[in-house]
């Protein structure tokens, strides 16, 4: 186990292993987004409740799930970082954090896209969409931390321990914000959480979910790739890869 | 007692040193040479394990942590000199007695500031309180980043005869100087730098 | 001397920045009626929330002063060095923290509440959430003061970093007081607390680690 971290965690390994997965994510990618966003648009069949604006749900909803678990994979790699000092594991926690932080916008935006036709409004105190805006919140945070920082080996382990303490308190921060919706709007209708969606919804979802994972996994990798050749600029082999 | 192989260390891209390598064992005292920026400070940081960005090895063989005065003395504005050396003794050993503390302080000549806040005290004074710490310490090893600058002759001779006390009983001195430190006569250099 | 006993003393020789805290909290709060509506009904069904709102920033804004002057003198280099545990010493910063700011809080709340207009019961009610959450609140000062002591735009950094993890405790304590006192919430609030004491000096005295070596 911990050889394999090591071979995969040198950056020149992470460097070139990566590079020959590339083209197959990437078809993978398109292949999963092109056939999710088309059935989902085009052939899913409309909510008799919400109509059309139900499709909102085939972006919101894969958005919303990498936005957490995205949040727990920074973690794992702040975890990572700060017990095996991996050097790949801290520019992992770099480059997560502004995904990260990205994913969880879009789910807010679509989020609110999809509350103005179901409740009138862009806005609502919904323990779902309150929840995510405090994850944005945790991810700006580690972002923050991480860029005043500086460029040091140590430097992100600030950046590390935060995000780890931001993943145990997840939980708590989750189910505290669900009590405190519940008081205030009891019996109230979530958005996703619906009573057995048919499997012509749930199939497309299904597909679209895959494809953002695929999508984040390319993302990640392409950012991991550029904070190492950056970080190691200095070193033989970079110089080698860059003046043939 | 102390033994750095292959050591290695860069900021901003730049070598502060490379493969540096050396021991120390009981009874010697070694100076750490250098021109400003030549790395003496990371080098102690390193050697009392604040610091650990760096390539090599540093293996200690001793049961207390080693006592390190640096730039920054641990002195809060608001206590006295009794109550910092207190503090700062108490964190590695029991507290010292109110007498001991007396006769620590007064041998850097601070028996007139004894109770008075440290953030009316002059840079030098607050240097020698730092200092007085010595005279207390059950440590082995002393880690002394600029000890004798900004110290009087009458400081820069207790703080001599201190440490050749430490050396006598076996302990362990490294401190670092700009120039040369003429009171030993017996002190190995470690030369860090290109110039040297 | 004892780590307490020095936190004590220089609690008690810089009583400049407790009264900041208090007198912080009082005007904060004192805009609320001017803001809002001096109406009695309208203040007292918010005065929960808004206390607590105003004791989050007051602690946000408390949580750099002790940690700040040990880094830049050095005494935390002296820390982490030290043969006493580290986690013991973090805790006892966040008692520090709580003494400076938490405390006094917790002395002045039946004025506040009075300002506004909450009765003797709630006003109980309001004293047992803080004596519960403002201890929390504090342990998760010190761990974000530790994370950020020492980078160039700290200061501004630690409210964004520590606000989100602060939640819980504000909608658990709010919800206490607000449904007159239900012992959900305080067993919720004390299971925090005791989490938190565990927990975070151990994350804290990780931080204080890091900060001493950049």
């Amino acid at each position: 186990m911990l050889r394999w971290f090591h071979e995969w965690g040198s950056p020149k390994a992470f460097y070139l292993r990566s590079g020959k997965m590339l083209p197959w994510l990437a078809c993978l990618t398109l292949v999963l987004l092109t056939v999710g966003l088309v059935w989902g648009l085009l052939f899913a069949p409309s909510d008799y409740q919400q109509g059309e604006s139900v499709r909102i749900m085939y972006v919101h909803v894969p958005a919303a799930i990498l936005a957490q678990s995205s949040y727990a994979m920074m973690a794992i790699a702040a975890l990572i970082a700060l017990v095996w000092r991996l050097k790949i594991a801290d520019a992992a926690v770099q480059t997560a954090a502004p995904l990260g932080a990205m994913m969880t916008l879009l789910a807010l935006a679509t989020g609110s896209l999809w509350g103005k036709p179901m409740w009138g409004t862009f806005w609502i105190w919904d323990a779902r969409l309150t929840s995510t805006l405090i994850l944005f919140f945790l991810f700006v945070g580690v972002l923050a931390l991480r860029s005043a920082s500086g460029q040091g080996r140590n430097a992100g382990r600030a950046a590390s321990v935060l995000a780890l303490v931001g993943l145990i308190n997840l939980p708590v921060i989750k189910y505290s914000v669900d009590w405190w919706f519940t008081l205030h709007q009891p019996a109230s209708f979530t958005l996703t959480e619906r009573p057995a969606m048919p499997v012509e919804m749930w199939a497309p979802l299904l597909v679209m979910v895959l494809g953002f994972y695929c999508w984040f996994a390319l993302a990640w990798i392409l950012r991991l790739r550029l904070e190492v050749l950056q970080r190691e600029r200095r070193s033989e082999w970079v110089q080698r890869l860059v003046s043939p | 007692m102390l033994q750095v192989n292959a050591l290695s260390c860069h900021r901003q891209g730049e070598w502060l040193f490379k493969e540096l390598a050396f021991s120390v064992s009981g009874g010697e005292l070694l100076e750490i040479r250098g021109d400003n920026g030549a790395g003496k400070t990371t080098l102690f940081k390193i050697l009392a394990g604040l610091f650990d960005d760096y390539e090599g090895e540093v293996t200690w063989e001793i049961q207390d942590p080693p006592l390190y005065v640096g730039h920054r003395f641990g002195l809060n504005a608001q206590l006295s000199p009794v109550e910092n050396l207190s503090f700062l003794v108490s964190l590695n050993q029991n507290a010292p007695a109110r007498k001991d503390l007396e006769v620590a302080l007064g041998r850097f000549n601070l028996a007139d500031v004894l109770d008075q806040p440290c953030r009316s005290l002059s840079e030098g004074q607050r240097k020698r309180v730092a200092l007085a710490r010595l005279e207390l310490t059950d440590s082995q090893i002393w880690l002394l980043d600029e000890a004798f600058s900004a110290l009087d002759t009458k400081g820069r001779q207790v703080l001599t005869e201190l440490c050749q006390r430490q050396v006598a009983q076996g302990g362990v001195v490294i401190f670092s100087s700009h120039q040369p430190v003429s009171d030993f006569d017996s002190a190995r250099v470690l030369a860090l730098g290109k110039s040297v | 001397m004892n780590p307490l006993i020095r936190e004590c003393k220089i609690l008690v020789r810089s009583p400049a920045d407790t009264v900041q805290s208090v007198l912080f909290v009082v005007i904060v709060v004192m805009l609320f009626p001017l803001a809002i509506s001096p109406d009695p009904t309208i203040l007292a069904g918010i005065a929960a929330g808004l206390m607590w709102v105003v004791a989050l920033l007051a602690s946000l804004l408390a949580a750099e002063r002790g940690i700040q002057a040990d880094f830049a003198d050095g005494a935390l280099e002296q820390m982490v060095l030290g043969k006493t545990p580290l986690w013991l010493l973090c805790s006892i910063k966040a008692f520090a923290h709580w003494l400076s700011c938490g405390l006094p809080l917790l002395l002045i709340t039946p004025l506040l509440g009075t300002m506004l207009a909450l009765d003797g019961l709630e006003i109980f009610w309001m004293l047992a959430s803080f004596a519960l959450g403002l201890p929390i609140l504090s342990l998760f000062c010190t761990l974000g003061a530790m994370l950020t002591v020492g980078l160039d735009r700290g200061s501004a950094l630690l409210p964004l970093l520590i606000a989100p993890f602060l939640i819980p405790t504000l909608i658990l304590g709010t919800q206490w007081v607000q449904s007159g006192g239900q012992s959900f919430y305080g067993y919720m609030l004390a299971a925090l607390l005791s989490l938190s004491v565990v927990s975070l000096p151990l994350a804290t005295g990780v931080a204080a680690r890091i900060a001493v070596s950049r």
